[in-house]
């Protein structure tokens, strides 16, 4: 049992395939009503903490809990609780959207035919049509309208926009932000559409080569985040940016950019006039920015 | 369970066509019998097709369904939807199967129900009886859907672990061979045929097991589920080798001091040397020849035949068979408690039985069952030939140009083929159903037949005639034997082996002597075998319901019993073992079986002294 009231939660979860390392002492709690985004690069291990997560795969060391309870040991029962759109929509291909929502129904206690009927209707899925002939868009409909009907506690979402086109991506997010809005769903994300979840999300991780190089809350994160920059320094002065942390250091024409990632405004202030530094601009990033910052090269542990 | 029942639905709707085949293809062998209806002669074609369909279809069912059920989805890596469902593995897998199961079970029966007409029994004629054939039409196709499954997942999962699948399976078909052949090597096709229903049981067990580790561990990860697949099937696999190898190595390490010895074959004439065949394990009834005085024993490998001894007991005959080797009859020096063995290899194919050995031990009578044949026994060249080998009861040499035979034939016949002229003389002809009880001087027989109305009889050979008559009444006659003064001992009882009684008949069938004998234990398996040593009669039983033994000692004057030994059972030389004329004297027991193990027995005392095994 994990009783720190988390929805999802991972405890120094470890995944190894043969010498490669994907997972290393990861640790996350995902809270109850958050929008969850786990960031990371290809390859950075985000599928590997899903499936443990959900009691697909079993770590090599650590745990995951799914609602506090060991999620390998507990994953059919934790399962009528939680609704997943995987990465790959892999539903019987022979099935139609109709006979999917027939045979899930079963399953589960309580089940929304109408919401599915109305998602299915504003997604324009033909229910006569196998899943296997629906264009990728289509498909991740119907598995958000699947996955959606039970009236899930949580709400796991893989990379469900990969594929898919601008509209389709915005009519996800619309449906998502519905159902948010309506039950306060837990939400645990990963995916590549940093635009597209920033106005959802609540809490952010991020992955890099395996390990958990940033894990907050959002608006925490962004406010001490900041890009610095100043006109370069005379010859023989030394640009420190000291107090800040910096996570990127770049150095431009016109002078020296810092994405720093513990930003105060009290700090800064100090920090300018000691400096003696020129021409000091302060900007806000976005999700985007500050996930290039610490997941790309040269980027580190904020 | 509901879960796998609603995933077992899901696979039935998806895969239903099948059942539209089965269907079809039955319809289409009624028509196919309508056009081609069973002729008078000639081939039935419209029947060989039905047979062949009907046996094919649901092994083709099995196979494809078996292959496709869950390998498909792990293939294309759609095992994850039922896994973000509240469905356990257990569901998964059992719900899969169990359609893959059920379709293939339903598409049998369609078919064969539908072209049943076609049979004339109603079912293909695949098997002795219907039992065999329901057997056949349900097991064969869920054996295919259990193999192709697994097989698939092996193949489909695409992972770097098949070239160890395959290593380990090659790896096991030659531990299989290898046993297989230790097995068959010395003879024990019994036992092969015992290991393999449980080792094809066994295995199709692991193979059902690893089916389900691979879908409850792997859950959708095809190469975690491929590793949960091979460790569960090889390591089961491996503990089925196992128990196999330590099978056989039991089956193969009997000797004759394991326990449970059966109690007796016979000995040599002069009761140097002990044949004894040890009780079967799992099948397998090794036979040795054991030195009585030092328990030194020679394993009989694939022996195919009993144990011919010269009248001198010096000599011993046999012939063997290995499964991987060629025929030979094997002849043994017994001059010392290391028989000297010489193999000659016997150039026609079948079955051959040495029934006896010259007084020297140069030739040797065989039979391959319809020809009986005498041969020089260094050589195996045959000397000659005679159309006398079917229902031989025994044979002996009589001197160096005679061969006596008895022949249950229309009752029994005692004839002499003379070696030199050819000639076959019928010396004896009794009519009905007869007991031979005892040869003595190669002359004198004691027989029991249907045609005296039971009554014990002794005839002289050469003289082809009835000598005397015993008064043994409606009685049963359980054992009679030839006393060294040409009087006859007699167990007989009123009925089944119950109020036995210990009778001496004299030479002219007067009955001089009778006492009661308490039999040991009332059982229709009881085997009675016994003889004289000095004053003494010698009677074992051995009960084969309880596997118990006892030895009376009586006197061989008085016919009183004098002593009872339990455990213990008396080791006599058989009339037939091919001691030659005049023997009975010799046939006194020196040896005793007794638990399993050889003892001299002290006549006076009773006192037991083992004769340790030495192999």
């Amino acid at each position: 049992m994990n009783d720190t009231g988390a929805v999802l939660a991972t405890e120094r979860l470890s995944v190894r395939y043969g010498s490669r390392v994907a997972l290393l002492d990861v640790s996350l709690r995902v809270p109850p009503g958050s929008v969850f985004v786990l960031l990371g690069r290809n390859g950075a291990g985000k599928s590997s903490l899903v499936r443990c997560a959900l009691g697909r795969q079993r770590p090599d060391s650590g745990r995951a809990f799914l609602f506090g309870a060991d999620a390998w040991r507990t994953r059919a029962k934790a399962m009528a609780r939680v609704g997943v759109v995987p990465e790959e929509p892999d539903a019987p291909p022979d099935m139609t959207a109709r006979e999917l929502a027939s045979f899930c129904r079963g399953l589960y206690a309580t089940w929304d035919d109408a919401g599915v009927a109305a998602r299915l209707r504003r997604f324009d899925i033909p229910d006569d049509v196998p899943f296997g002939r629906l264009s990728k868009g289509q498909k991740g409909a119907v598995m958000l309208a699947l996955c959606l009907a039970p009236r899930p506690e949580l709400l796991v979402l893989d990379d469900p926009t990969l594929g898919l086109d601008a509209v389709a991506r915005r009519a996800l997010y619309d449906e998502l932000i519905g159902d948010l809005a309506d039950r306060g769903t837990t939400v645990f994300l990963t995916t590549h559409d940093l635009d597209g979840v920033e106005r959802l999300a609540t809490h952010v991780a991020i992955l890099k080569d395996a390990r958990l190089v940033l894990y907050e809350e959002m608006e925490a994160m962004k406010a001490r985040f900041r890009r610095i920059r100043c006109a370069r320094p005379a010859p023989g002065d030394r640009a420190a940016w000291t107090p800040f942390v910096t996570v990127a250091e770049r150095s431009r024409e016109w002078g020296l950019e810092a994405v720093v990632s513990n930003f105060e405004e009290g700090a800064f202030a100090a920090f300018v006039a000691q400096a003696g530094l020129r021409d000091v601009e302060v900007g806000t990033l976005s999700l985007e920015e500050v996930f290039v910052s610490l997941a790309g090269e040269g980027g580190g542990v904020s | 369970m509901s879960g796998a029942f609603a995933v077992a639905s899901r696979e039935v709707r998806e895969r239903r066509g099948v059942l539209g085949v089965a269907a079809l293809s039955g319809l289409l062998l009624l028509l196919l019998r309508v056009l081609l209806p069973a002729g008078r002669s000639g081939p039935d074609v419209g029947l060989f097709f039905a047979v062949a369909v009907v046996v094919a279809l649901p092994i083709a069912v099995g196979l494809t369904l078996g292959a496709s059920v869950i390998a498909r989805d792990v293939a294309e890596g759609r095992l994850g939807f039922y896994f973000a469902r509240p469905l356990s593995g257990l569901d998964i897998w059992a719900g899969k199967m169990g359609a893959a199961v059920v379709l293939t079970l339903a598409a049998t029966a369609l078919v064969t129900a539908i072209a049943s007409p076609v049979f004339p029994t109603g079912l293909p004629p695949v098997g002795p009886a219907p039992g065999y054939v329901l057997l056949f039409l349900i097991v064969v196709p869920l054996v295919c859907v259990i193999v192709a499954h697994v097989g698939a997942v092996l193949l489909r999962s695409r992972s770097g672990l098949l070239p160890y699948d395959l290593a380990a399976g090659v790896a096991v078909l030659a531990a299989l061979a290898w046993l297989g052949r230790l097995l068959l090597g010395v003879g024990t096709r019994k036992t092969a045929e015992i290991a393999i229903p449980p080792l094809v049981l066994g295995t199709l067990a692991a193979l059902v097991i690893a089916g389900a580790a691979q879908v409850l561990a792997g859950r959708g990860d095809a190469r975690r589920g491929h590793r949960a697949l091979s460790r569960t099937l090889w390591g089961s696999v491996a503990a089925l080798l196992a128990v196999l190898g330590l099978f056989v190595a039991w089956v193969l390490g009997i000797s004759p001091s394991s326990p449970g010895v059966r109690p007796i074959v016979g000995s040599s004439p002069d009761g140097a040397y002990v044949v004894t065949y040890l009780h079967e394990r799992a099948g397998h009834e090794p036979v040795f020849l054991v030195h009585g005085a030092t328990g030194r024993f020679l394993r009989l490998e694939a022996l195919q035949t009993g144990v011919r001894f010269t009248a001198d007991g010096k000599t011993a005959v046999w012939a063997e068979k290995p499964p991987f080797g060629t025929r030979s009859l094997v002849k043994a020096r017994l001059e010392g408690p290391e028989p000297v063995v010489t193999r000659t290899e016997l150039s026609e194919p079948g079955w051959l039985w040495p029934l006896a050995l010259s007084e020297d031990g140069s030739r040797v009578l065989l039979n391959n069952g319809s020809t009986l044949s005498v041969r020089e026994t260094a050589t195996a060249r045959a000397v000659a030939q005679a159309p006398l080998g079917s229902y031989v009861r025994g044979a002996t040499f009589v001197g160096a140009g005679r061969v006596r035979v008895y022949r249950n034939v229309d009752g029994l016949i005692v004839s002499d083929w003379d070696l030199q002229s050819g000639k076959v003389i019928e010396r004896v002809h009794i009519v009905g159903s007869t007991a031979l009880y005892d040869v003595r001087g190669g002359r004198m027989i004691v027989v029991r037949s249907a045609s005296s109305g039971g009554t014990l009889e002794i005839y002289d050979i050469e003289a082809g005639r009835l000598q005397v008559t015993f008064p043994t009444g409606d009685q049963r006659v359980d054992f009679a034997r030839w006393l060294d003064d040409g009087r006859v001992v007699v167990v007989s009882s009123p009925r089944f082996d119950d109020d036995a009684r210990l009778r001496i008949f004299d030479a002219s069938g007067q009955e001089i002597a009778a006492t009661p004998l308490a039999s040991p234990a009332r059982s229709r398996s009881l085997w009675r075998w016994g003889g004289q040593a000095g004053d003494t009669l010698v009677l074992g039983y051995h009960n084969r319901e309880r596997e118990s033994y006892e030895t009376v000692f009586a006197d061989a004057r008085t016919a009183a019993v004098k002593r009872r030994e339990p455990h213990i059972m008396p080791v006599f030389p058989p009339w037939w073992s091919g001691h030659g004329a005049g023997e009975t004297r010799s046939r006194r027991p020196i040896l005793y079986f007794e638990r399993g193990r050889v003892v001299t027995v002290d006549p006076a005392t009773g006192a037991r002294t083992r004769v340790p095994w030495q192999g």
